[in-house]
């Protein structure tokens, strides 16, 4: 188990404060997971807003394609199925959500 | 119990309108109960009306004992005293019988 | 004698918005209760929940402001800002209802880091 922390988000990207909070809340060797509407920031640039940050960032398989964007997502992103989803959330120390 | 006292409570025994509160009422609800109360006791349901008033909380056991504490100093400010005046969880037994809600968060 | 685990809640909500902040408040006098030690976040637009002179009667609901001021008596008192977030709003510590700590927001993945849980409401 690490000492850190997995964010969880599922707003869109246009929620800007939500995504401001939880930028500035990010540690180092976090992870950050997409979920719900936020699979979308793993499109393409968006990810971009989470380069700067020594992270792992993730993203739910059946939501990526429950919306048709397999094709658009990022390749720094790791898809993971919601069995992997559940162990990422026992190999982190602490989830904190971002709803 | 009357049965129009009874019509006034939740299935807990708490008053659902708090505004019908009165000092009759008090009473009944403790001789319902068999319960005696003293001026010991009104001491603690005044703190625990007061304290609502001020925080609109039914305060648990920990705040209450402050409460007392505040108002009557050490000796009745401890939960000991409080235990033994009461036979049910202090908090909530002087919550009924001043007519406000039941204390969340109360072990 | 187990350790306790450290909890933070972080509150993100103006007043009047939803049941959101009422809900957090409510954990916090829950953890009281069990003796958990909890530390309090106001991040964002719920440091305006925290903002002097509110009159909720007016929009009939209950005043949040007044169960915050019950804190003390739960022996709650590690409660935080971020000066930037005030700024934002042009508010000081002094139109506050609570004695906040400040934290800088460049320290708050370092403060968050050193929780054991975080609920995020």
């Amino acid at each position: 188990m690490t000492s850190s922390t997995l964010h969880i988000i599922n707003k869109a990207a246009s929620n800007s404060q939500l995504y401001r909070d939880c930028l500035d809340s990010l540690h180092d060797d976090d992870g950050v997971i997409f979920i719900e509407s936020a699979v979308y920031t793993a499109c393409g640039a968006e990810p971009e807003m989470f380069s700067n940050f020594n992270i792992t960032a993730y993203a739910l398989k059946t939501d990526i394609l429950a919306r048709g964007i397999q094709d658009k997502i990022s390749e720094k992103i790791t898809v993971v199925d919601d069995g992997e989803f559940v162990e990422l959330c026992c190999l982190y120390k602490k989830s904190v959500s971002w709803f | 119990m009357t049965p129009q006292i009874h019509n006034l409570l939740d299935e807990e025994g708490y008053l659902i309108d708090l505004d019908l509160w009165n000092e009759e009422l008090m009473y009944a609800l403790a001789k319902a109960d068999n319960f005696e109360l003293t001026s010991a006791h009104l001491e603690v349901i005044d703190t625990i009306r007061e304290f609502y008033h001020e925080y609109q909380l039914s305060p648990a056991m920990r705040p209450l004992v402050k409460a007392m504490q505040n108002k009557y100093g050490t000796e009745k400010g401890k939960s000991i005293y409080l235990m033994k005046l009461f036979n049910d969880s202090p908090p909530k037994q002087a919550a009924r019988y001043a007519g406000l809600p039941k204390p969340l968060n109360c072990l | 004698m187990v350790t306790q685990k450290k909890l933070l809640l972080i509150f993100r909500n103006p007043p009047f918005s939803s049941s959101a902040n009422r809900d957090n408040l409510d954990i916090a006098l829950a953890c009281s209760a069990f003796d958990i030690p909890v530390s309090l976040l106001f991040l964002n637009d719920a440091v305006l929940q925290l903002h002097k002179n509110q009159q909720s009667h007016l929009l009939e609901q209950k005043d949040l402001t007044k169960t915050l001021n019950a804190l003390e008596m739960y022996d709650i008192d590690q409660c935080y800002v971020i000066d930037e977030h005030l700024a934002r709003y042009q508010l000081s510590k002094d139109d506050l209802i609570l004695n906040c700590h400040s934290l800088a927001r460049e320290k708050l993945a370092s403060f968050i880091h050193d929780f054991d849980v975080v609920i995020n409401l």
